[in-house]
């Protein structure tokens, strides 16, 4: 970013960021402070990144605590690394391991799914009928993704008929990478997007647009092909520097992109994606379909009492809770933390990363029955690759301002160094998270 | 920030290497004891320290070399002061890492030789003494 004060980083900002490294680390070993003995039983609904996250944490934090963590699958996806698998950077193996590999010792894993939640009676219902009663929940459920949201969408249509998705697990990263191959050897019209709601990586359809882009271009079919992103809001990404920018790269790479088109309905047979814009709807022919589904709370939390009950939140169903606390304003023995979690923003790996310290401390707290005073402050992350090799390391909080770890690194700026994060480091650092290490 | 507390750096080293860190222990340990051996014995450090120092070189022209591939990039996308930086200082400590690993062995190795004579020497030390 030519004239950014980021882009050119002083000797001072080099020495501040040094100094409260160092302050930061020596904070981190004070914090560490003796586990609260405790008979509590403790129910986390959700064996994912966040609910593992939150049980190796608090197995740490809690002694003589019973903790239940509830979640159906035995494998657990590295979600962060979808979009390097649809790419052809990763094979599919590197993003898929065991969920048993990162349960807590002394943590009681029930591989059932959440049914039903009773936060009146404390309890929570699994799948197969058993019920467990807590004495403090952390909703860590994630998010389901609505397919049949869209007219004609089928999961199962994905890796056929030109139709992608990096959402539907590693397989679906795997199909996109697929499609991908066959749309650069023919060329066409490839459709990009996102949806309505709320959703997890929101950088991800830009990326896999900027990703698709590059890759027409090393194989000599960038001519041959047109590449559209269409979105419902008013802008491309909701941070407006970052918007500002993403507009200069797709203006660079001849990436069409319009405003206020939402996809609503897709005929496979027909190649068309129907989507519903200001005008009334519009439907386009494709080649190569990149479908990004709306996303909600799962059904459980949904039609429980946790969800909000009225705002922006209520309708897709996230869980209630303070932005800065993570605690529910209504039921004060439950927690949310990552995708499920009904606040403003931090639906990535990198807020979980952020917001599980937070619940933890503050559920210990409750626990306690001492005062929260740790907040989180809407941190995410989105390492936003511009093309294989290059990304932009964006960070930014719940107000949009843009929060660098890395002073000296340009979070608008296209850099080497913000890939090698991406396509080494934060790996470690995700399974460091999940081991409760960080 | 709490990446950079020490336990963090430590966990984080520990997930990205993996048993990697363990042949590493391993070496660091052995080069410890050659060392000890290396002073008991007067090593001959000077030719040891010049041959490490070519060793560590060539490492540092490979990794500077293979990095970015490494990395699935290529040299084209080093973009900026920044990227160059972090790519000569892996590339250095790379090197210098692999200098010091074998210092302690080239060390005592010389060592050994300088200790024992040549036998041709031996002989002609002797006649030219009659």
């Amino acid at each position: 970013m030519p004239g950014s004060v980021l882009s050119r980083p002083g000797r001072r900002d080099l020495l501040r960021f040094a100094a409260a490294a160092g302050v930061a680390a020596q904070l981190a070993g004070a914090a560490r402070a003796q586990p609260l003995r405790t008979p509590a039983r403790i129910v986390i609904a959700g064996a994912g990144a966040a609910g593992l996250t939150m049980a190796s944490k608090l197995s740490r934090m809690l002694d003589g605590a019973r903790i239940t963590l509830i979640g159906a699958r035995a494998a657990h996806w590295y979600q962060p690394g979808f979009t390097m698998v649809a790419s052809g950077a990763w094979p599919v193996g590197k993003v898929v391991s065991e969920t048993a590999a990162y349960v807590a010792p002394g943590v009681t894993w029930v591989r059932s799914d959440v049914a039903a939640f009773e936060p009146e009676a404390k309890r929570v219902v699994t799948a197969d009928g058993s019920a467990y009663v807590y004495d403090a929940l952390v909703v860590a459920t994630g998010c389901t993704l609505e397919w049949s949201r869209i007219e004609g969408m089928d999961p199962a249509l994905i890796g056929r008929e030109g139709i992608a998705s990096v959402y539907a697990g590693p397989e679906g990263a795997e199909a996109t990478w697929r499609v991908l191959q066959r749309f650069m050897e023919t060329g066409g019209v490839a459709l990009h997007g996102r949806p309505p709601t709320e959703m997890k990586c929101a950088g991800a359809p830009l990326k896999g647009a900027m990703l698709w882009d590059a890759r027409l271009r090393e194989a000599g079919m960038r001519g041959r092909a047109e590449i559209h992103y269409f979105t419902p809001y008013r802008n491309l990404f909701a941070v407006a520097p970052v918007h500002a920018r993403v507009v200069e790269l797709f203006n660079a790479r001849d990436i069409a992109f319009a405003y206020e088109h939402t996809l609503t309905a897709v005929d496979p047979g027909a190649k068309t994606a129907t989507f519903r814009t200001p005008d009334g709807p519009r439907a386009l022919h494709y080649d190569y379909l990149h479908v990004v589904p709306p996303m909600a709370a799962p059904k459980a939390v949904r039609e429980s009492a946790l969800a909000w009950q009225s705002g922006p939140l209520a309708a897709d169903g996230w869980v209630e809770a303070n932005r800065d606390t993570l605690q529910h304003p209504r039921f004060p023995e439950v927690f949310a933390v990552g995708d499920v979690a009904g606040v403003p923003r931090g639906k990535t790996a990198a807020s979980v990363k952020t917001q599980a310290p937070v619940a933890a401390a503050n559920l210990v707290a409750f626990l306690a029955g001492s005062g929260m005073d740790a907040t989180y402050n809407g941190y995410t992350s989105c390492p936003l690759i511009t093309q294989p090799g290059r990304a932009m390391l964006v960070e930014f909080d719940y107000e949009g301002r843009l929060t660098p770890t890395f002073p000296f690194i340009d979070p608008l700026t296209e850099h080497w160094v913000p890939w090698v994060m991406k396509d080494k480091l934060l790996g470690p650092i995700y399974r460091a998270m999940l081991h409760g290490q960080i | 920030m709490e990446l950079f507390a020490p336990r963090a750096l430590a966990a984080i080293t520990g997930e990205m290497f993996g048993g990697l860190l363990s042949v590493v222990a391993i070496v660091a340990l052995l080069d410890l004891v050659l060392v000890l051996l290396a002073l008991r014995r007067g090593a001959q450090w000077r030719p040891a320290v010049r041959i490490a120092g070519g060793f560590g070189l060539l490492v540092t022209l490979g990794v500077l070399a293979a990095l970015p591939g490494f990395t699935n990039a290529s040299h084209a996308d080093l973009a900026g002061v920044l990227d160059w930086l972090v790519w000569a200082a892996v590339g250095i400590g790379a090197g210098v890492a692999a200098a010091l690993a074998v210092l302690p062995m080239l060390a005592v190795a010389l060592g050994r030789r300088a200790e024992t004579p040549a036998p041709a020497l031996q002989r002609g030390a002797a006649s030219s003494l009659r």
